[in-house]
């Protein structure tokens, strides 16, 4: 707050002194205030690790979902595009020889030769194919874009589903407290005292017989299942301390609904908390999901995910000869989870400039 | 206190019982059965009716149901019944109350014994890397709050927040490829070079073929610990008692290691305390990347098998371990800092 204050302060004198000269207009008139999302913004841009971040994810996002429109080659169903379908039919080159044989007849033969599409597997880096083709053939630079855009995807629809789910039971208990709060905080130790790891694996397993892209939709509701926990421990704490303040017993006075007064007035006061939470958690939900398409437990693995690109690194001939086919899913892995890691901690100084770390 | 210490355990209690129900119905929803998988060639050779096989899964704690497709052929299917899983965690419980954690149903002995002989190697490595992250961190961390927002505080922190980036899977992978492959320094990975070496070259043997796992184990975690430091000890610097300490004439170098370094340990030591499971039960991917047979791979292999009593007892073995870090951290924060109390 106080900080806060004194920017409002520095530009009021600064402006207002020269524009009083000018003008000689009210101070109060030409001050400019700024707002709380806009003093976030500007603690935020400030800090240079979170605008590196930013700058990072926005690339990732760019490369993943505008990278494939300008792209030749398709990933996604792990075909050629349409315009270049006539590559992948086999043509046949057809030599005719005439001769005349042992027995004094004249015999004909045909050498058929059947030319392969001109896709190659496992292929060189060259101007066509940035990171070269994988087993299938496949350009790998653009299963590296489709593949961002499921992980992506997956990060982004997990944390929202994780963070309602915990912000709902969180807050119920927090607000409620006595059984509501012992039994939603049971749920949470149980489900927190759980090794992920092992868990996920049995989950996937138990997945295993479906191999359709139905897979990728369970795989985000396990996810979802396994984080809110953490969430809800967070709102809970938050909404602990916040209904005792004075605001809400205005809000119990003016006769609110229980609802209105926990998703009016309290969940409004955790959202920075959430958003950082949420920026963090993005970033491990990636890792989860890489996880698992590293152990061939994640998504089906038609489909491009970088966890599913990575996995070839398990069978060391990929590993010692073909790294053009895993390091670039790794390096992008790696490189999403530092900038949400980034932009999380930026976020966080910026909201609560006294818990600056 | 005591009374404290009860409730909590009482608690522990609860919540293991709920770790363990949920753990044994996903464990017996999955669609493969070890027993089942390792007599059916048998089955299909004709050496062994269903019904044979019926009596077997019985022992193990299966009920096993049997019944005619539209060709009249005889095929069995395990029971997944709710009853049928219910009866079986209620066997499964009885036993591990009585202490009889049940038999693995690939290696064919008792559970526990598996997890206590395999649990040395991942113990070993786990120990070494976290005292090098203590070495490392810590001194790095207080020497970083010392210096806030300078360049060696901000080279540090990019550098040390890009290590804990890496996935385990992708560095271990580097790793092997460019230390083991190309380079040919370290082997890629198992305990020993299989020369049937003893006494100190066996030992010695042992750790050259340690070193590359317990440097990723080391690089991935060494950055959370890191951080946690200098966040603590940007705390401890704006206390009042620096303050004083500094205005009563003190030189740097006692303020910072006599009355920074040791405030800054009283929440080490609950991060210590809770990297309790992380100690005892294995890094799971990078003992299965890099083919250590310790007790996380182990469990890996039986998660994916779906060998029951060796994943339930890993499982739970971990999870006890969580209760008690965390109780323990709770416990040592009280001892440590005398501040604290500890209340209901």
């Amino acid at each position: 707050m106080e900080e806060n204050k004194e920017e409002i302060n520095s530009e009021n004198v600064t402006q207002g002194n020269f524009n009083d000269n000018l003008h000689g207009e009210n101070l109060t008139e030409r001050a400019k205030v700024l707002s709380p999302g806009m003093t976030v913004a500007k603690r935020f841009f400030r800090s240079k690790l979170s605008v590196i971040g930013l700058a990072v994810l926005i690339i990732l996002f760019v490369f993943s979902f505008l990278g494939p429109l300008f792209s030749p080659w398709s990933a996604a169903e792990g075909t050629v595009k349409d315009y270049n379908s006539d590559l992948i039919k086999d043509t046949y080159t057809v030599f005719r020889v005439e001769y005349v044989g042992a027995d004094g007849e004249t015999y004909e033969a045909y050498d058929i030769t059947i030319d392969t599409p001109d896709y190659v597997i496992l292929g060189d880096i060259n101007g066509s194919h940035l990171m070269g083709t994988d087993s299938y053939g496949y350009d790998v630079f653009t299963r590296l874009m489709y593949g961002g855009r499921v992980s992506l995807t997956i990060g982004f629809v997990v944390i929202l589903i994780e963070t309602l789910l915990g912000v709902l039971l969180g807050g119920l208990a927090g607000y409620f407290g006595k059984w509501v709060d012992q039994l939603i905080m049971r749920i949470v130790d149980i489900l927190s005292c759980i090794p992920t790891l092992p868990l996920m694996l049995i989950l996937s397993v138990v997945f295993t017989n479906i191999f359709d892209v139905s897979k990728l939709y369970y795989m985000m509701g396990i996810l979802c299942l396994i984080g809110w926990p953490g969430t809800a421990r967070l709102v809970r704490g938050q909404i602990l301390s916040l209904r005792e303040q004075e605001f809400m017993l205005a809000a119990k006075c003016s006769g609110l609904s229980t609802s209105k007064k926990i998703f009016k007035h309290l969940v409004p006061n955790i959202i920075p908390q959430l958003i950082v939470s949420m920026t963090l958690g993005l970033g491990s939900i990636i890792l989860t999901e890489a996880t698992l398409g590293y152990l061939n437990l994640g998504a089906p693995l038609t489909t491009a995910t970088w966890g599913n690109m990575i996995n070839l690194a398990a069978q060391s001939t990929y590993r010692q000869y073909y790294p053009n086919l895993w390091l670039g899913a790794g390096i992008c892995i790696t490189l999403a989870i530092l900038a949400f890691n980034f932009v999380g901690d930026g976020l966080r100084d910026a909201f609560d400039p006294k818990m600056k770390r | 206190m005591a009374k404290y210490i009860i409730k909590r355990i009482l608690l522990a209690l609860l919540v293991l019982f709920g770790v363990s129900i949920i753990l044994y119905f996903l464990l017996r929803m999955m669609p493969i059965n070890y027993v089942m998988e390792k007599f059916l060639p048998q089955i299909n050779q004709g050496n062994m009716t269903w019904e044979d096989l019926g009596r077997i899964m019985k022992l193990y704690g299966f009920d096993l149901v049997m019944f005619k497709d539209e060709n009249g052929t005889m095929l069995g299917e395990v029971n997944n019944s709710f009853g049928s899983i219910f009866t079986g965690y209620w066997q499964w419980l009885w036993n591990f109350i009585r202490g009889d954690m049940g038999q693995s149903f690939k290696y064919n002995e008792p559970v526990n014994e598996i997890i206590a002989s395999k649990m040395g190697v991942s113990f070993g490595i786990s120990f070494v890397s976290l005292i090098f992250q203590v070495i490392i961190a810590i001194p790095l961390g207080i020497k970083c709050a010392c210096n806030q927002y300078g360049k060696f505080d901000y080279i540090t922190t990019v550098l040390f927040m890009t290590l804990t980036a890496f996935p385990s899977f992708f560095l271990g992978n580097m790793v092997i490829k460019w230390f083991a492959e190309d380079l040919g320094w370290f082997p890629s990975g198992r305990l020993d070079s299989g020369l049937g070496l003893t006494g100190i070259a066996g030992f010695g043997d042992m750790i050259w073929h340690l070193i590359l796992p317990m440097f990723v184990l080391t690089i991935l975690s060494i950055g959370s610990l890191m951080r946690y430091t200098r966040t603590n000890t940007l705390e401890v610097l704006n206390a009042d008692y620096i303050r004083t300490a500094r205005a009563k004439g003190l030189s740097e170098g006692k303020v910072v290691y006599k009355h920074v370094f040791r405030n800054t340990l009283i929440p080490l030591v609950t991060v210590l305390a809770s990297t309790l499971p992380m100690l005892f039960g294995g890094a799971m991917i990078t003992e299965t990347i890099f083919n250590i047979d310790g007790i996380g791979k182990v469990a890996y292999d039986a998660l994916k098998e779906g060998d029951i009593p060796l994943a339930m007892c890993y499982n739970m073995f971990i999870a006890m371990l969580t209760v008690i870090g965390t109780l323990l951290a709770d416990l040592m924060y009280a001892v440590v800092d005398p501040r604290v109390k500890l209340s209901n």
